[in-house]
């Protein structure tokens, strides 16, 4: 039983006797890794990015969009209603158990004057409740509340990149016009990137570049008292709360009203749950490509064992007559082996590396560098080493010393 | 320095090999002990079997038939794994075209048997360099094999042999490639190692080699004669 170290050393001088060799024979290897490696990030770049976009929808929530634009909706088809309305909303409030908080939403079409701009801006009425649903962050001032609903008070709160964008007319306490109203700015809602260690800002929609007003206000832009039209409702659920359970009871509720084409419900859980199948899938097929190509380098591998093995019996021979049992004879070339796929694996990785970085310079694909993709790839090149390695180390341990000292 | 201390016996051996599809026997009934501290010679022509007699006193090759005792340990059922030991234990071998691994120093060569036994690493180098003194080559023991002559390459595969204090060494034709200078300064050497008592069993087919012998044997037709 020899010291392992010992068939290392004995190994990297073996294979640094034939440079040029051992460079080409782990090529198939460093093409295996480099892709396994790549293919990891891309998917688990492509992964985190999916998953934190269904999670910025709350996985606690529950979305109910209008499916179509609703400035023509408030009509009534064969007794359904076309759009999701105020009553929706409270017909919801009152019958869904486990609500933590729920916000009907409305989008509306207004240019925004200040005494230094005018455009058209994104606006959004909302409930009091909206910040609670999305988990928003206030840097300056307060979120809009339920006694502004009540007073009807004529204020906003802004993005943080708006607030930028205008200046010192965006500081909370100005005054901005929207259409024919003005509205006093009384809150800042700090930019997604900047909240760090508070919870997760969540939010179906990006509010940097958005006014917010009370819901109320909505009706000062769209005069129809009848339809309180709504683009959509969120509902956050308590935790624990079977969203899909939930999103059932809410079907059921809307379907006295309306016709399933009218609205799309949108459960962030069960996204999560199909982008995790399909992520499944996406990581067989990615798996099994790159498990080719690592095939297809080992057996490259195997080739230059059985070569270098023919050629080598001579020392096999030598071995034996000082000493060296079948078993040491194995462990020696096993260890070639291992020692040449993990070189590969090394060179591999950093080939991997390279191209992550010209991946995301030259395209916009998310990729995401995990550490256990770098211990997947030597592990792999290992295991390929052993699997490679085994029959030529088998074959060399076989070779009787007399006949490997004959050889010659 | 002989005793009667029988060190290894061949009991009826005989060994037969396959070529073909037909048994050639090699070596017939072979009745033959090797006693401490001898240096025995086996001459003969080729193909009479004496290669392969000593393959089978270096535990390299086992008979098909009859009895091995080394030490009285009949060897014929033991395991690869204990001939091996028993190989790096007590056998120095000594082949004609020195076989040593080009890309190991020759250091690392004369310390390759010990790199089959744990043993402490202090205790190897100092037998690596007692057995490097022994032959003459402290100089060279960083140098790679191609950098030697044929005469330093024997002698390297000399230290080889001695470094590891063998019960036995085996020598295969030590000579044969070499030149009547270098054949004098490893025969020197031979001499040299069996007055320190090691046994020696040397195959040649040059009679003034073999004269260095105390006791010659000639094989002939898979046979011994004294």
């Amino acid at each position: 039983m020899t010291n392992i170290w010992v068939h290392v050393s004995t190994a990297f001088m073996s294979i640094t006797q034939n440079k040029l060799r051992s460079i080409l024979s782990i090529l198939g290897i460093v093409c295996g890794v480099v892709s396994l490696f790549t293919m990891v990030c891309i998917s688990e770049g492509a992964k985190l990015k999916t998953l934190s976009e269904i999670e910025a929808l709350g996985t606690n929530n529950i979305i109910i969009k209008n499916k179509t634009n609703i400035d023509t909706g408030g009509a009534e088809q064969n007794g359904y209603v076309e759009g999701l309305s105020d009553a929706d909303h409270k017909l919801l409030n009152n019958n869904i158990k486990n609500i933590e908080w729920i916000s009907g939403l409305r989008y509306i079409q207004e240019v925004v004057y200040t005494p230094s701009y005018s455009a058209p801006i994104e606006i959004l009425s909302v409930s009091s409740t909206f910040s609670n649903v999305n988990r928003l962050s206030i840097s300056h001032g307060r979120f809009i509340n339920e006694q502004d609903a009540i007073r009807q008070n004529m204020v906003i709160v802004i993005g943080e990149s708006l607030a930028h964008s205008l200046a010192k007319d965006g500081a909370v306490g100005s005054r901005i016009r929207i259409g024919e109203h003005l509205f006093t700015i009384i809150g800042i809602i700090e930019s997604p990137h900047r909240v760090v260690k508070k919870p997760k800002q969540l939010s179906p929609i990006k509010l940097d570049n958005t006014i917010i007003m009370p819901v109320w206000a909505r009706d000062l832009y769209y005069k129809n008292p009848m339809n309180k039209l709504l683009d959509g409702i969120v509902i956050r659920m308590k935790n624990g709360t079977d969203t899909n359970v939930t999103a059932k009871h809410v079907m059921r509720l809307l379907e006295l009203n309306h016709t399933d084409e009218y609205y799309n419900l949108i459960i962030p859980q069960q996204l999560i749950r199909q982008a995790k199948e399909t992520q499944k899938t996406f990581n067989y097929i990615l798996g099994s490509i790159a498990g080719i190509s690592l095939i297809v380098g080992g057996i490259g591998i195997m080739n230059i064992m059985l070569a270098s093995i023919s050629e080598r019996r001579k020392e096999i021979g030598i071995r034996r007559a000082v000493g060296a049992s079948q078993k040491d004879i194995m462990r020696q070339f096993m260890v070639e082996a291992m020692l040449l796929t993990s070189t590969g694996g090394v060179f591999g990785i950093v080939g991997g590396l390279l191209a992550i970085f010209a991946i995301s310079r030259i395209s916009d694909w998310p990729v995401a560098i995990v550490p256990w993709s770098v211990f997947l790839s030597i592990s792999m090149s290992l295991c390929v080493g052993v699997a490679c390695g085994f029959f030529p180390a088998k074959k060399a341990s076989q070779i009787s010393p007399m006949q490997a000292i004959r050889a010659e | 320095m002989e005793n009667n201390v029988a060190l290894f016996s061949l009991l009826n051996v005989g060994k037969t090999y396959e070529l073909g599809g037909q048994a050639v026997p090699v070596l017939k009934s072979i009745d033959f002990s090797i006693f401490e501290g001898e240096f025995i010679s086996i001459m003969g022509p080729s193909g009479s079997g004496k290669s392969t007699l000593l393959n089978i006193i270096g535990f390299l090759d086992t008979p098909s038939e009859g009895d091995v005792v080394f030490q009285g340990q009949n060897i014929n059922h033991l395991t690869d794994e204990e001939l091996s030991s028993l190989r790096g234990k007590f056998i120095g071998p000594i082949f004609q075209s020195f076989f040593l691994i080009p890309y190991l120093s020759v250091y690392d060569n004369i310390a390759l048997p010990f790199s089959y036994q744990n043993l402490d690493t202090d205790y190897v180098k100092d037998q690596v360099l007692i057995a490097l003194q022994q032959v003459g080559l402290e100089h060279r023991a960083n140098h790679k094999p191609h950098a030697l002559s044929g005469g330093e390459m024997q002698r390297v595969a000399i230290a080889r042999a001695l470094a590891i204090k063998p019960k036995i060494v085996i020598a295969d034709e030590p000579t044969g490639s070499l030149d009547s200078d270098n054949t004098g300064i490893i025969m020197d050497l031979f001499s040299s190692i069996h007055r320190n008592g090691t046994t020696i069993v040397l195959v040649t087919h040059d009679p003034d080699v073999a004269s260095a012998a105390g006791r010659k044997i000639t094989c002939h037709d898979g046979r011994l004669q004294e």
